[in-house]
């Protein structure tokens, strides 16, 4: 007999953010991947990464603007300036140096973030536009040929911090859920899952003792307090992990908590007490996911 | 939308069709098409003297003109042409889709010289041969095509791209000599010979040759190298591919940098056979 997980009546709490979605694409999938595991690499949380960014998903030949393999990559940031410079540093950094690689904006939008735009100039003058229908490409020479670079990316609004915990008895019995959560949740398009393997240990509450600092430990999750703050934790519930999701719209991040906690209760461990979701009081930001709404 | 059909009462010649483009601006029935003025022998004259009129409402996105009865002595069909589609069921004279801005010509028959000289933007297709000066500037100008995109089916004469900037030029046939003379920027593809003189001052761009020889290649002032893996010869196969379904091949380009004589940076892709 498998046992039944409690959803417990709480709500996650979100916060608008900008996002813009990035392809890129080179020789072969490995050298795709290498590129945007680079690009979307210390980007789990904007408290002091400045953006959030993972793999949207595989992109497949067909997929992908110049028919080779791809990656599709999201980035989300509080603020315009921070989307636009976080974005320049790592395409120029992180693309740019990967082997083969080229970048594309993979969606459109009124308000442009600079990429080949300003990229271009380490072509120190042997830079060449290409205007390839609608779209201003720029051609930079490297040592392997020419990187291809989509003159501007786009910035769209986006949602950041859904999120959901999991409580349980045994770390091992956790990450077996959580991982097969994540995978899951991973197949949804329009959101990432920015922190290592889409999971966070430490779960954080907004502000702290410290003046300084913004943002501090959950210490209502954190079961070796129990005792010494207002836990939120029972007897049994040892360890807590959490799911942090970031995406384009209220729905898709409804639709990837719904998988992820679907995902998680059907798997029916004995090791798992229930599923919890981290919010402030409704004080941080006006998306309210409540769990029991969301599986209905 | 509308869908409005001209038809020439009778035989026409020497033409100046600059002002029919005021369709595009216009509340589209038989009254006021049948206003606009042309010149016809040097005099103005109403377009429903000279064109029997048909104006039919259609669910089609944009309006559609269609055009019957014209010969290579109507000019300037097209002439600052935007957003609507224009059909031309005949050969055409000079200028056809010149300065034009947006929308789309066809033209099924043969047009004369400066075929989208100077354009910003649209689509032009030209289902058999154009003569001289296709997407070029005019004479005197500096700037030639500087956007949207032209498909001659058949041949092109000489200055193809002369002074051009940005867009794209398809030549299915041979082209005559000085094609891409003082080439700016853009793409051009030429799927069959060119007589000389390619390339000739051109500063950047690009040419992609699908059916010549490099042996034909007479300037000294280059370097050819082979150009594989390139991600741009891919996103342009593609883009050619899903748009016009035109197949640059598997096969390798060799590049070659035109025209060094003037340090310009251009460059030709001949395909190897």
């Amino acid at each position: 007999m498998t046992k039944k997980i409690l959803i417990q009546n709480t709500f996650a709490e979100a916060f608008p953010m900008k996002a813009s979605r990035l392809i890129i694409t080179a020789y072969s999938k490995k050298w795709a991947l290498e590129a945007a595991n680079s690009f979307t690499g210390f980007a789990t949380s904007v408290i002091a990464c400045g953006c959030e960014a993972g793999i949207e998903s595989i992109l497949k030949k067909s997929e992908t603007p110049d028919g080779r393999p791809g990656v599709s990559i999201l980035v989300f940031s509080m603020s315009e300036n921070e989307l636009a410079k976080q974005i320049l540093n790592r395409a120029g950094q992180c693309v740019m140096t990967s082997p083969t690689s080229a970048l594309y904006a993979g969606n459109l939008g009124e308000k442009k973030i600079n990429l080949g735009n300003s990229l271009r100039y380490f072509g120190d003058g042997f830079q060449i536009s290409k205007l390839i229908g609608e779209k201003r490409l720029w051609r930079i020479p490297v040592m392997d040929g020419e990187f291809l670079c989509e003159e501007f990316a786009y910035q769209m609004k986006a949602i950041g911090g859904g999120n959901f915990l999991i409580l349980g008895e045994s770390i091992d019995a956790l990450l077996k859920v959580a991982e097969k959560a994540v995978s899951e949740m991973n197949k949804i398009k329009n959101i990432i899952l920015p922190f290592p393997g889409g999971i966070v240990r430490s779960g954080s509450k907004v502000g702290s003792k410290y003046k300084n600092l913004i943002a501090s430990t959950n210490f209502e999750y954190c079961p070796s307090l129990r005792g010494l703050v207002k836990s939120k934790l029972n007897q049994k519930s040892n360890y807590v992990l959490e799911i942090v999701i970031d995406g384009i719209s209220e729905d898709d991040i409804k639709k990837a908590m719904r998988v992820g906690i679907n995902s998680i209760v059907n798997s029916g461990s004995e090791k798992i007490n229930a599923i919890s979701a981290g919010n402030y009081g409704g004080k941080l930001g006006p998306y309210l996911f409540y769990l029991k709404k969301i599986m209905l | 939308m509308k869908k409005v059909i001209l038809k020439a009462r009778t035989k026409i010649n020497n033409i100046d069709f600059k002002k029919l483009s005021e369709i595009n601006d216009m509340k589209l029935n038989f009254e006021n098409i049948s206003k606009i003025k042309i010149l016809l022998n040097k005099q103005i004259i109403e377009l429903g003297k000279v064109f029997s009129i048909k104006v039919i409402s259609t669910e089609s996105k944009r309006n559609e003109i269609i055009i019957n009865g014209c010969n290579k002595y109507c000019n300037f069909l097209g002439y600052e042409w935007k957003r609507d589609k224009l059909i031309v069921n005949s050969d055409v004279g000079l200028n056809v889709g010149a300065r034009m801005i947006s929308g789309e010509i066809y033209v099924k028959g043969s047009v004369d010289d400066f075929l989208g000289a100077e354009m910003s933007g649209g689509f032009l297709h030209v289902s058999e041969n154009a003569k001289n000066r296709v997407g070029s500037t005019y004479i005197g100008k500096r700037q030639g095509m500087s956007g949207g995109e032209i498909i001659v089916e058949g041949q092109a004469g000489d200055y193809v791209g002369h002074f051009m900037r940005r867009g794209l030029i398809i030549i299915n046939g041979n082209v005559g000599k000085f094609c891409c003379y003082k080439m700016i920027a853009g793409n051009v593809i030429l799927k069959k010979k060119f007589e000389s003189h390619l390339g000739l001052l051109m500063k950047r761009g690009s040419i992609f040759l699908l059916d010549e020889n490099l042996k034909n290649f007479k300037s000294k002032s280059f370097k050819p190298f082979f150009f594989e893996e390139s991600s741009f010869l891919k996103y342009f196969k593609k883009y050619l591919y899903q748009k016009y379904n035109i197949d640059l091949g598997r096969k390798k380009f060799l590049r070659l940098n035109f025209d060094r004589n003037i340090k310009g940076i251009g460059e030709i892709f001949l395909k190897m056979n």
